[in-house]
């Protein structure tokens, strides 16, 4: 469920209200960057996505309903949606590598002023980089770049029963890493109401 | 009805979750979920996993030019119908252009070809006739009794082939010059006591070197003392307007 706050920044939005879209880009743009330069790995592409993202909220802005999950999720189910549509009209090819890019990093320790939602984030992120390299490769290949079983087969050089078993596998792991967090005292509600609802799939 | 199968999906609801099926598996999948609680239940938790992942990166900040670009466009009147009418339609104009410049060719070309159908189909009415013609000629000429008369004058040369029972002949004449548009040659039986009678009309085609055509009257050629031929308006006329410039006696 969308906050208050959100609710009444997605109205002024909705008027036409230039500087509340300003407000949500500066507060969203650099997750909604962050995710176009993973999926696109080109700096450029990732700007335009970004730009095209919020200005798909500007025309978009009255469709927007805050009981359907929180804006964020909104935001970026349209990023990634964008992002993926790009891939598939420029028929991008992934950079392939297990290995970690320097870039792509987060602190380990959270500071004083890191809220609730980044720390979750930021737990997310060490759970994916947690995972044997092989697993985290099939992951990002389909979640990331939209590729089935049988694209990440073909990619990888893989047998197909190989990548399922990666992909499951993977799978199986953060989700126990996420709901054993999420089993924690108070962490439900946020599951079911909060950043993370998986409710928000549509733009 | 819940489902208390074995089941066999379990395994591909993870990818699912993520979107990582071919379309087979996925139709094999969802016909199970549509009856299978347990595992409903399970891609509600895989989905969660597979939408977290939108967040699972550390935020990275754009360039500030997109910001300023994006401040600028949301300026821009979006709604604007004269400048969105102008936007459209001059582009539109010009988009345009190929296409009607390739139909007006199209129109020419039809033009063209139209008018060498109809040309054409005049030739082969001449041909046609001549066809005619010929076939005419070459059946009298192949009658027994026939009698062939000389004419010539200057450099006009032919011969008249006539039966005299009959009623037609045939001209043959080499070296006619071709007529104005408005002018045809006209073919005349003379009698001995009376009018010339028109005996038939024809046309020498430029280049044409020899012209032959069929003459006749509506009485047997016996009938009538000489021939000749003039030089009429289009259409002939009802009798002679000049001094023939072919004559015989027959």
């Amino acid at each position: 469920m969308g906050t208050p706050y959100e609710d009444a920044l997605m109205t002024r939005v909705a008027k036409g209200d230039e500087q509340a879209l300003l407000v949500l880009y500066d507060q969203y743009s650099s997750r909604v960057y962050a995710l176009a330069l993973k999926m696109l790995g080109d700096s450029m592409a990732a700007e335009e996505i970004t730009q095209d993202v919020f200005l798909k909220v500007w025309s978009r802005a009255r469709t927007f309903l805050s009981v359907r999950g929180p804006l964020i999720s909104w935001l970026m189910t349209i990023a990634r949606n964008s992002a993926l549509d790009r891939i598939r009209m420029e028929r991008r090819r992934p950079t392939l590598t297990t290995e970690d890019d320097p870039e792509d990093t987060w602190e380990v320790l959270p500071d004083e002023k890191t809220t609730m939602e980044e720390e979750r984030w930021r737990s997310l992120y060490f759970a994916v980089q947690s995972l044997a390299a092989e697993q985290r490769q099939v992951i990002e290949l389909s979640y990331y770049y939209g590729m089935s079983h049988s694209e990440i087969s073909d990619t990888l050089q893989l047998p197909l029963g190989t990548v399922k078993t990666r992909l499951r596998l993977g799978m199986d792991h953060l989700r126990s890493q996420w709901l054993l967090k999420e089993d924690t005292p108070g962490a439900s509600e946020t599951r079911d109401s909060g950043v993370l609802s998986n409710r928000d799939r549509t733009e | 009805m819940e489902n208390t199968a074995p089941h066999p999906h379990r395994e591909l609801i993870p990818a699912y979750a993520i979107g990582a099926l071919d379309p087979d598996e996925i139709r094999y999948l969802e016909g199970h979920l549509e009856t299978c609680l347990e595992c409903q239940a399970a891609l509600k938790e895989y989905q969660w996993v597979a939408d977290s992942l939108k967040f699972a990166l550390p935020p990275q900040a754009p360039n500030p030019r997109v910001r300023t670009e994006l401040a600028k466009k949301l300026k821009a009147p979006p709604n604007n119908t004269a400048e969105k009418a102008q936007k459209t339609v001059f582009p539109l104009r010009w988009a345009l252009l190929p296409t009607l410049l390739a139909l007006v060719a199209l129109l020419a070309l039809n033009l063209s070809m139209a008018a060498q159908i109809r040309d054409l189909k005049q030739q082969q009415v001449i041909l046609q006739q001549r066809l005619q013609t010929y076939q005419n000629v070459t059946a009298l000429i192949s009658q027994p009794g026939l009698q062939t008369i000389s004419i010539q004058n200057d450099q006009m040369v032919g011969n008249l082939v006539i039966q005299p029972e009959g009623e037609r002949g045939v001209l043959f004449m080499k070296n006619l010059p071709p007529l104005e548009e408005d002018q045809t040659y006209q073919a005349w039986l003379i009698p001995a006591a009376g009018s010339p009678v028109s005996a038939g009309l024809f046309q020498v085609e430029a280049g044409e070197e020899q012209v032959s055509t069929i003459v006749g009257a509506d009485r047997p050629i016996r009938e009538f003392n000489a021939f000749g031929v003039t030089i009429e308006p289009a259409g002939g006329s009802l009798q002679p307007s000049m001094t023939p410039i072919l004559a015989v006696n027959l």
